[in-house]
């Protein structure tokens, strides 16, 4: 049975200058059987995918609207309610956000919140939780262990304290972990050290990531399968080598000629504002390939053996 | 967390405006002219409805009439006080080095001072005036406006679009005026309303102790003559009461809205950054 | 005219004293190189090596412990007045955050015009120089009204180009400017950034922790290893 499935998922916005959708329509798949448990869902910024995983993890802001079903375990999330979201959250489905300094406070050494985590849902004594706490810190290879837990969070440097988090937030090995941009703004060696973090969470702990990123590399490194998310829709799904060798969206193949191995190819343009998004294809007025249907109607999502895509030219 | 402000605001608002218009329209609301004498003593009654106070004078005149000088002690202060504290912690904050240390050290040096204490010594030297007391408040009361200032200031000169226009070439008039106070404009403003209910207490305080000026009769002084002449002992609620009450009121409002600011900005930076 | 050059020559930074008696330890030393205009120095280290630090000792935001940084063959801390001015202009800073780099209570017209005013440009030529310089970053005028909070970051960041092109600069020293950029918008950034470079003879001094952009930049790479920078005259040849 699939951990996590998202139907139909969409989400508006009630703001000052009118409503927006920034998730339209969404369905995703997070362990199809019978293969991976990884799934990668990657697009610009804008594009409606933080939107997404705030979703799943019913932290909504008070003028979002959702509607669809999030299935785990044969319930849909989006009905349960805060009380029965406090048991979900840290426990059975875990997530690691951006802006990791943000994340942590700043008052609580790292070994008072890190074991804080088994206090809370494990019910864990203070000295157990610190043994734990020591335990994944000591794997983690940080140096000094006692030193460490000592420490507050802006003595640790930003990197770090994204690796302290996920660890955290892998403790409790929880069933899915959400990865909302785990490597923006890091540099090389903290992006591997943080990438591998995750995967070791992957592998260890049977935990299904659900990863979204814009970060196409560790996309490729974490996960079995990529969706391509654009303006608020689901353009491309498949998996992930065959994907990375040869995409069918225009769009998803634009996104890797902007990579650096490709010369960093530009799109021209920029994502439609989710107020108002155009006519027919979202992408089409800055897709190389488009055609006359593209102007006026919506593609619909065509399936090819597990391979989805959202475009006119795939029908 | 919901932000309490418009409920807050909204309340504090109301209140201060029915005290502002109260000030400024005193000759028009009174009902008789404050000096005026009638029968000293009456209880509430048709034509007084605060009664009399011992010289006759109509307590109800005499509130309304109050409500100027409290108010104007108070802004006056708060202003003196606010343009100070800014003052300081701007250069402090901004030039740093040894500005900021003789800066500083002179904000301990005034921290130590015991404010109400000094203020009653002068008072009972000098010959006491509203201004004055005002004018003291003011140099007394800049010091936390000041170091808040300073902090918020030392941060925001950090940021890339600071640097930027130092890079750019702009003058530091330019920067801290154009660049620099926006930024921290939002921390002065409730400081400044929190200020003003400092300074009516304050002043409140002084004049209940018989220092205020008794040319210009604030609630304080009404109290102090009410407490002087045996009102408390004689059971005259109607002219102890509604001073006091007044002073409260007039403070709450203050607070409130100085606290709904706050709270505005406060969520306005954890949205917005 | 003939190009000029920006020259960092043996420029050192400590860290701040730490005891009494002994300075503080050195963050950089002896980095020396040199830009002309239209070319790209690009310069590459781990977090914490004080390439920032070395952005700001060449912009004259900070001074060097030792060293000097020589603009147009004359060292920044003997200038006279005007060349200090001239310096001043041509020589610009973009960072690597773009919410941070513009007041975010300015709106963004109002944050192009005070550097025309700056500039001393006549009012009346105000409105087409900001409209010339909003081509120029391929930015429609709509964005004259907005706050930097209702931009996305890759506008922002063609914004603070735009406010930089507004004074003619000789030289821009980039921060990692699209280290916060997502990859597509990376991308447009960077071919901007390649175009402006072109039609204005900029010398830019790019620094970048991705070795991949660097390398797309760059026509001479420096690496800060340790406290030092070593310079490698062709990308081929650097070992990354």
């Amino acid at each position: 049975m699939s951990c996590l499935k998202i139907e139909e998922l969409s989400v508006r916005y009630s703001t000052s200058s009118g409503a927006l959708t920034a998730v339209d329509r969404v369905s995703l798949d997070l362990c199809p059987p019978p293969s991976s448990q990884a799934l990668a869902l990657v697009g610009e910024t804008g594009c409606g995918k933080t939107t997404l995983a705030l979703a799943v993890l019913g932290l909504l802001p008070a003028n979002a609207e959702a509607s669809g079903r999030v299935l785990y375990e044969g319930r849909n999330l989006l009905d349960l309610s805060e009380r029965e979201w406090s048991r979900l959250r840290g426990d059975r489905i875990s997530a690691v956000l951006q802006n990791p300094s943000l994340a942590l406070n700043p008052v609580y050494t790292i070994g008072h919140q890190i074991g804080e985590v088994f206090r809370i849902h494990r019910g864990d004594r203070r000295d157990d939780a610190y043994q734990k706490a020591a335990a994944l810190l000591e794997r983690m290879k940080l140096g000094d262990v006692k030193r460490r837990l000592a420490m507050y969070p802006h003595q640790f440097s930003e990197g770090m304290n994204q690796r302290v988090l996920i660890a955290a937030a892998v403790a409790l090995k929880p069933r899915i972990l959400v990865a909302d941009e785990p490597t923006k703004g890091l540099d090389a060696d903290l992006k591997s050290a943080v990438i591998e973090e995750l995967r070791i969470a992957g592998a260890e702990s049977e935990t299904a990531l659900f990863l979204i990123t814009h970060d196409l590399d560790a996309a490729g490194i974490l996960c079995g399968r990529i969706a391509v998310m654009y303006a608020g829709e689901i353009v491309e799904q498949a998996e992930a080598r065959a994907f990375f060798a040869e995409p069918k969206h225009p769009y998803a193949q634009a996104l890797l000629d902007s990579l650096p191995e490709r010369g960093f190819l530009a799109i021209p343009g920029h994502p439609p504002a989710l107020t108002a998004p155009p006519q027919g294809c979202r992408f089409h007025p800055r897709c190389p390939r488009r055609m006359e249907a593209c102007r006026d109607i919506r593609p619909e999502t065509s399936t090819d053996a597990g391979w989805e895509v959202r475009c006119h030219l795939y029908r | 967390m919901k932000a309490a402000g418009p409920a807050f605001s909204r309340t504090g608002l109301v209140l201060f405006l029915v005290f502002f218009i109260a000030a400024l329209f005193a000759d028009i609301l009174a009902p008789f002219p404050p000096q005026e004498r009638f029968a000293p003593y009456t209880p509430p009654d048709g034509t007084h409805i605060l009664g009399t106070n011992d010289l006759g004078h109509d307590i109800l005149s005499e509130l309304i009439f109050g409500s100027r000088v409290s108010l104007l002690v108070g802004f006056g202060a708060a202003l003196i006080a606010t343009i100070l504290g800014l003052g300081i912690g701007l250069v402090s904050g901004y030039f740093k080095g040894a500005a900021d240390h003789i800066l500083m050290g002179v904000t301990d040096i005034f921290l130590l001072i015991p404010r109400i204490p000094l203020i009653i010594i002068l008072a009972a030297f000098l010959r006491p005036s509203s201004w004055l007391i005002g004018l003291v408040i003011g140099l007394l009361w800049w010091t936390s406006t000041a170091r808040i200032v300073r902090s918020r200031v030392l941060q925001v000169r950090e940021m890339d679009f600071v640097l930027s226009a130092r890079c750019l070439g702009f003058s530091h008039r330019h920067i801290v005026f154009s660049e620099i106070l926006p930024n921290i404009i939002h921390l002065v403003l409730p400081k400044f309303m929190l200020t003003i209910a400092t300074a009516m207490i304050a002043e409140a305080s002084l004049s209940f102790l018989g220092l205020g000026d008794p040319g210009m009769k604030s609630w304080g002084m009404m109290l102090n003559f009410a407490f002087q002449k045996g009102a408390l002992v004689n059971g005259l609620w109607w002219w102890l009461l509604p001073p006091g009450l007044c002073i409260t009121l007039i403070v709450v409002a203050v607070v409130l809205i100085g606290l709904s600011w706050e709270e505005r900005e406060t969520a306005g930076i954890a949205a917005g950054g | 005219m003939s190009p000029v050059s920006l020259r960092a020559e043996h420029v050192s930074k400590r860290f701040p004293r730490q005891g009494r008696r002994e300075p503080g330890p050195l963050l950089l030393e002896k980095v020396t190189f040199s830009v002309n205009q239209g070319e790209t120095f690009g310069i590459m280290g781990a977090s914490g090596t004080g390439k920032t630090t070395l952005a700001k000792i060449l912009a004259g935001l900070e001074p060097p412990s030792s060293g000097a940084v020589t603009y147009a063959g004359r060292a920044l801390n003997s200038m006279d007045r005007n060349t200090r001015t001239r310096f001043r202009r041509r020589v610009q800073l973009m960072f690597q955050n773009p919410e941070g780099s513009l007041n975010p209570r300015k709106r963004i017209g109002r944050s192009l015009k005070e550097i025309l005013r700056l500039a001393g440009s006549p009012a009346e030529a105000h409105r087409d120089r900001i409209v010339w310089a909003l081509k120029q970053v391929g930015l429609a005028d709509e964005v004259l009204e907005r706050r930097p909070s209702q931009l996305s970051g890759g506008q922002n960041q063609r914004v603070v180009l735009a406010r930089v092109l507004l004074l003619e600069p000789e030289f821009l020293i980039l921060d990692e400017p699209t280290s916060s950029l997502d990859i597509a918008v990376r991308a447009q950034l960077l071919h901007l950034l390649k175009s402006v470079q072109e039609r204005h003879r900029i010398g830019y001094i790019f620094i970048s922790h991705d070795p991949d952009v660097v390398r797309f930049m760059a026509d001479c790479i420096g690496v800060i290893e340790g406290c030092t920078l070593k310079v490698w005259a062709k990308m081929g040849t650097v070992p990354i």
